[in-house]
């Protein structure tokens, strides 16, 4: 796979990564111009650059330099090359399906910790991009069109609070198959368990199941549309962060005993 | 560089199509565009993407549709502080790098 191909990969993953190319040489060097090194964040650079030294230079500078903006550096190999350095940065997406109440501060607290925010109700009245003025998108279709529409995989969350049971049901059931990110939906215990018994039955795996985060949001007694927005932001800020969902003064007294 | 233009990239390779594609890289003084602004040229002078529009952008064409016959990647310096460049229109003051790369 070569450097475009695998970038269009990692964009597809909304992976970030670091993109060195040559830019100018030696003039014996021509035929190196334009060839790219691609380094996804915490990983191995993908294959080399030149040779491994010529590469091994390249990491050294990013390691030693504080990414600003994209920038030329001078790199001292058997002549005199530029590289350019820039990066392949991605905004994390999320889909909230339904635009009611809780979707608008939803959609804008979303947008504020920087989600590229796709919002979508079958109701034109409440799927209206002039509500919704932080979200990349706003479409309006029926749920079960749209869940067979939209590439569910390339989404970060996907937060399920359509106005009605059966919408959830149906938004859920496609979710649970293809999504890879967080899938959060809103419900009573009593509601969400009788959807999950429903989903059981229907034969999807515990395991499955599992990866539902149902009553959405962390418990932090939330009662507005707006609180509950946050509730929700904050679980998926912990699940994608690997946060312990904890009082950071719980852990502290923890530590320290007292 | 963003998801759309390496979509657009892709899409150029599996058609056959041997575009260019512009970065700045570098820029001093005034410019509209900054380092990491690009666009894709096609063999047939079409673009996508915009490096800042105006006169030097179509300036940055002309070369790229030249490099694309050559099938070589090169740095392209446009000035747009001289007086030639105030005559052309070319109004905001400041040098500008582009690498021209083959893809």
């Amino acid at each position: 796979m070569d450097a475009f191909a695998k970038l269009q990969k990692l964009a597809q993953q909304a992976s970030a990564a670091d993109i060195m190319t040559i830019v100018s040489g030696p003039a014996e060097r021509e035929n190196v111009l334009g060839k790219m090194l691609v380094i996804p964040h915490g990983q191995e650079p993908d294959g080399q650059l030149l040779d491994p030294v010529f590469t091994a230079k390249l990491l050294a500078f990013r390691d030693a330099h504080e990414w600003i903006k994209p920038q030329v550096f001078q790199v001292e190999y058997h002549g005199n090359y530029q590289c350019f350095w820039d990066r392949l940065a991605m905004k994390p997406r999320a889909l909230i399906l339904g635009a009611g109440h809780i979707s608008q501060p939803l959609a804008e607290l979303l947008a504020v910790v920087d989600y590229e925010v796709v919002i979508a109700d079958d109701r034109p009245d409440f799927a209206n991009a002039l509500r919704f003025p932080q979200a990349a998108q706003v479409i309006c279709q029926s749920f079960e069109k749209l869940m067979l529409q939209l590439p569910l995989a390339e989404f970060s969350a996907i937060v399920i609070v359509t106005r009605g049971h059966r919408y959830d049901l149906d938004c859920l059931r496609v979710a649970l198959l293809q999504a890879s990110g967080y899938i959060g939906m809103i419900g009573s215990k009593r509601r969400v368990a009788s959807i999950l018994t429903l989903l059981q039955e229907e034969g999807i795996s515990r395991e499955r199941l599992s990866r539902l985060h149902a009553p959405i949001g962390l418990d932090i007694g939330a009662q507005s549309p707006a609180e509950i927005a946050v509730s929700i932001v904050a679980e998926l800020i912990a699940f994608m962060r690997g946060g312990k969902h904890l009082p950071l003064s719980e852990q502290w007294r923890s530590c320290h005993g007292s | 560089m963003d998801r759309n233009l390496l979509d657009q990239i892709a899409l150029a390779r599996q058609q056959g199509v041997s575009a260019a594609l512009i970065t700045i890289i570098d820029t001093k003084g005034s410019t509209p565009r900054k380092a990491g602004s690009k666009m894709l040229v096609y063999p047939d002078g079409r673009i996508y993407g915009t490096i800042g529009g105006g006169c030097a952008e179509a300036d940055v064409k002309l070369k790229a549709l030249q490099a694309i016959q050559d099938r070589h990647s090169f740095i392209y310096q446009i000035n747009m502080v001289n007086d030639v460049a105030a005559e052309e229109g070319m109004v905001c003051g400041g040098i500008m790098q582009v690498f021209i790369q083959m893809i």
